[in-house]
């Protein structure tokens, strides 16, 4: 019987996030509405009331980072969705009260932050509660919702202004209580419990940023963000354009508006259904959905054009009522397709990514693009402009939906962590495991499926030719550049997409090659600062640095001497030693013998040699092959961006094929 | 978190706090008669409107009470005093004694290419301060003589 419920379009967590959805629209659309009237009321002009109602979509669009950037929040999306549909119904009776226009924007900011848990929870909730083959479907129903939550403020104004002689702050309360509604019939929402754990373990979860990094790697997902400003575009601003243009041209009074927009934002249920009687032929195909995106955008923008420009009132109505109902199946089928190509656990991000695209880009830039444009060419241009981007965003689809296949294998090739990742032939897990890397720079790809391992408490030489990928692959491994490809994973838990600051945190420490100190700072200044990278307290810091000057004593003469003026082998021996504050689990180590005399270079590996016994695994990429090779058991050689040579670093000296290009003389040598 | 459900709990009080004097049903105490909503007119145009006399009276109005017409610019919140340039045709506010006006000139600077103009009336008391919400506007297409 559940998955029966599962199974179906109309599932109770699609019935209850569509209601939410709509209470939340119902609020921003009526000030939109009504903005004469208040400014009248509270004695500002229509235009501040306006820049109000778009502070609500600016703080709906903040609101969303704090909301995917915490995990317990993530925990309990279900929860807080409800919560805030109740509250943002509360905010809304109370801003029917409002008495001074601050108030109002008080209010309406509450509102916007409270509508952050819609574009960030609602459709992952969708994507997590109903089958993957359900998607389009489940979100073609959920955007029924939202269209008759668009439609229902103006028929409301209409209602309760036009006939019932009542004014804004009626139509406020009634919102408000219409959203209460919605959200006391949504209160059994439970966080849906997904068929296999896919949501990432507490250490490796990305946040906002670093998800956002992630995603933005996949081309479809960067395309369709575009879709997303021309959708937000297509609805509050679109909205306020149509309505002044009805009042322009047509002289229909609020009543006669609401009506009437209350009606052509109705068709869009029939778009809907159109939308979804396609998607349930392709459901499982984002190409397929993208393609049929781009078909709806295209007669969106058409219609709404004609109908801006057309010679009667009759066959304006009908090509906008056309126009929205070809717009209103472009968020299911965009999302649908958009979900299918990223991991289960950033679908928050991505919605929250599309949701940000929607609110800011396409609510408040929609506003800034077309409110000079209505101002000095009137409505109709105006609603012209909006409708051609609708056009531009077909032509976008349909790139889009070119790019899904490259998409879709990226997404295949980088899963987001799964607590269940493969382990090692012996049971142990390895320290650092990097499969299948690509990794570019620009459209420059440098890295090809590079696969690399260090056990726990080993230590490896990376070598290679110059320019082989060598400090690149120390780049990805400390989250300095993110891989296009592939997955790096620290003791098993994925850090593909993390960022350098939690990767410090969690282990890993780089020491770049001639780079690793800051010269106009002393010594003890440069390793006070590696201490509190961490955030560590002070007496922490103090014995980290007291530590590391045990170790190195020649920096210990010199702790109040300025970095710059160090030689450079002390300059690399104190790289090494803000290594150690950190004591981290992981030590990349990039080029330390570069430019050093061999007596100096003999003492820092010497350095590096303890930091490895101390317990940290290290990786050491070495110019000097013969350097390396003495230090460790275990080598790769890189060549080209890919992996030439994985195995005992004896092995290694007995290829010339490899050693030959750089190093043979060295090398064979053997000195 | 906790923080953050107080500041939005609080919201709805603080936008709610002093709900005294606010309008849920239109008196349609003040009504613009003519000319029409959206109407195209040249200047000079007579504007005529209406005064519910009883609801002044239970609005606190004596006999001083009378409309103040707004061009192209905002009135004051209600109970308030209209605080900006001396009424005239120019400001774009008018002292309006009984129930009609004739507007001669838009007032400086609210020219535009579109010739759309707004004109808002609300009551004032003897003292000029803004009696309750009510209020009334007109949006006209005024072309150029």
């Amino acid at each position: 019987m559940m998955r029966a419920a599962r199974d179906r379009a109309l599932s109770y967590p699609v019935v209850a996030l569509g209601l939410l959805a709509a209470g939340a629209q119902a609020m921003p659309a009526v000030v939109l509405m009504m903005s004469p009237e208040i400014g009248h009321a509270l004695g500002v002009g229509t235009s501040v009331v306006a820049a109000m109602a778009a502070l609500y979509q600016a703080a709906a669009a903040l609101a969303t980072v704090p909301l995917v950037d915490d995990a317990a929040r993530q925990r309990r999306r279900a929860l807080l969705a409800v919560l805030a549909g109740a509250i943002a119904a509360v905010v809304a009776v109370a801003m029917g009260l409002a008495v001074a226009w601050w108030q109002l924007a008080v209010a309406l900011l509450a509102g916007g932050a409270l509508s952050g848990t819609v574009l960030a929870y609602h459709t992952p909730l969708i994507a997590d509660s109903v089958p993957r083959a359900r998607w389009a479907a489940s979100l073609s129903a959920y955007q029924g919702f939202r269209v008759v939550g668009r439609a229902v403020p103006f028929l409301l104004v209409a209602a309760l202004v036009a006939r019932l002689g009542l004014t804004w702050r009626a139509c406020l309360l009634c919102t408000g209580m219409l959203a209460l509604i919605a959200a006391a019939l949504a209160v059994r929402l439970r966080e849906p419990q997904p068929d296999s754990p896919r949501m990432q373990s507490g250490n490796a979860r990305l946040g906002f940023a670093e998800g956002t990094a992630r995603l933005l790697i996949l081309p479809t997902v960067k395309a369709t963000l575009r879709i997303y400003v021309v959708i937000g575009i297509l609805l509050a601003p679109l909205e306020v354009y149509l309505a002044a243009l009805l009042a322009d041209r047509w002289q229909l009074d609020l009543g006669g508006r609401g009506v009437l927009l209350g009606c052509v934002e109705a068709a869009g249920v029939i778009g809907v259904v159109t939308g979804l009687r396609g998607a349930r032929a392709s459901t499982s195909e984002p190409a397929a959905l993208l393609r049929r995106a781009a078909l709806f955008a295209a007669v969106a923008g058409a219609a709404l054009t004609v109908g801006a420009l057309s010679p009667t009132l009759a066959l304006s109505a009908v090509a906008w009522g056309i126009g929205l109902a070809a717009a209103a199946p472009l968020f299911p089928l965009v999302t649908a397709a958009t979900c299918a190509l990223v991991p289960d656990a950033l679908r928050t991000h991505l919605a929250a990514l599309q949701g940000i695209a929607m609110a800011a880009g396409g609510g408040i830039g929609g506003l800034l693009l077309l409110a000079p444009i209505a101002g000095q060419y009137g409505p109709a241009p105006a609603v012209v402009v909006a409708a051609i981007s609708a056009l531009l965003a077909a032509q976008r689809l349909r790139s889009a939906a070119r790019q899904a296949e490259t998409s879709r294998q990226q997404a295949e090739r980088a899963p987001a962590a799964d607590p269940m990742r493969p382990r090692g032939g012996d049971g142990r897990v390895p320290m650092l495991t990097c499969r299948g890397l690509d990794f570019s720079y620009g459209r420059v790809q440098v890295l090809f499926g590079v696969d690399f391992a260090v056990e726990d408490g080993e230590m490896v030489a990376l070598l290679g030719t110059n320019g082989a990928g060598k400090s690149t692959l120390l780049k990805a491994i400390a989250g300095l550049g993110l891989p296009t490809a592939g997955t790096i994973d620290l003791a098993g838990e994925d850090i593909t997409y993390l960022n350098s600051q939690r990767r410090v945190r969690l282990g890993i420490s780089q020491v770049p090659g001639g780079k690793a100190v800051f010269g106009p700072l002393t010594v003890v200044e440069n390793l006070r600062l590696f201490g509190y990278s961490l955030g560590r307290n002070r007496r922490e810091v103090d014995r980290g640095i007291d530590a590391s000057l045990a170790m190195f004593p020649r920096l210990a003469e010199r702790r109040n001497q300025k970095a710059g003026t160090l030689s450079g082998g002390e300059q690399q021996m104190l790289g090494l030693s803000q290594v150690l504050i950190l004591r981290p689990r992981l030590v990349c180590i990039d080029e330390l013998s570069l430019g050093l005399a061999p007596k100096v270079v003999g003492e820092l590996m010497v350095m590096v040699r303890r930091i490895n016994q101390a317990g940290s695994s290290v990786v050491l990429v070495e110019q000097s092959v013969n350097i390396a090779l003495r230090l460790v058991e275990h080598a790769y050689f890189m060549e080209r961006g890919q992996v030439r040579f994985d195995g005992r670093a004896r092995e290694l000296m007995e290829r010339p094929d490899l050693l030959r290009s750089v190093f043979l003389q060295g090398a064979g040598g053997g000195g | 978190m906790r923080r953050a459900l107080l500041l939005l709990a609080l919201a709805p009080v603080l936008a709610g706090c002093g709900p005294n004097g606010v309008l849920l049903h239109d008196p349609h105490a003040l009504s613009f008669v003519t000319p029409q909503r959206y109407a195209t007119v040249r200047l000079p145009v007579i504007l005529r409107w209406t005064v519910d006399k009883a609801w002044v009276a239970s609005a606190g109005g004596t006999d001083g009470a009378h409309a103040m017409l707004f061009v192209d610019r905002s009135p004051m919140a209600p109970g308030e005093v209209f605080q900006g340039a001396t009424p005239t045709d120019r400001s774009g506010v008018v002292d309006a004694a009984g129930t009609t006006y004739t507007l001669a000139s838009l007032p400086a600077g609210s020219e535009n290419a579109r010739g759309r103009h707004e004109v808002t009336v609300v009551l004032v008391d003897r003292g000029g301060h803004r009696l309750g919400e009510v209020s009334d506007y007109l949006q006209l297409q005024v072309v150029r003589q």
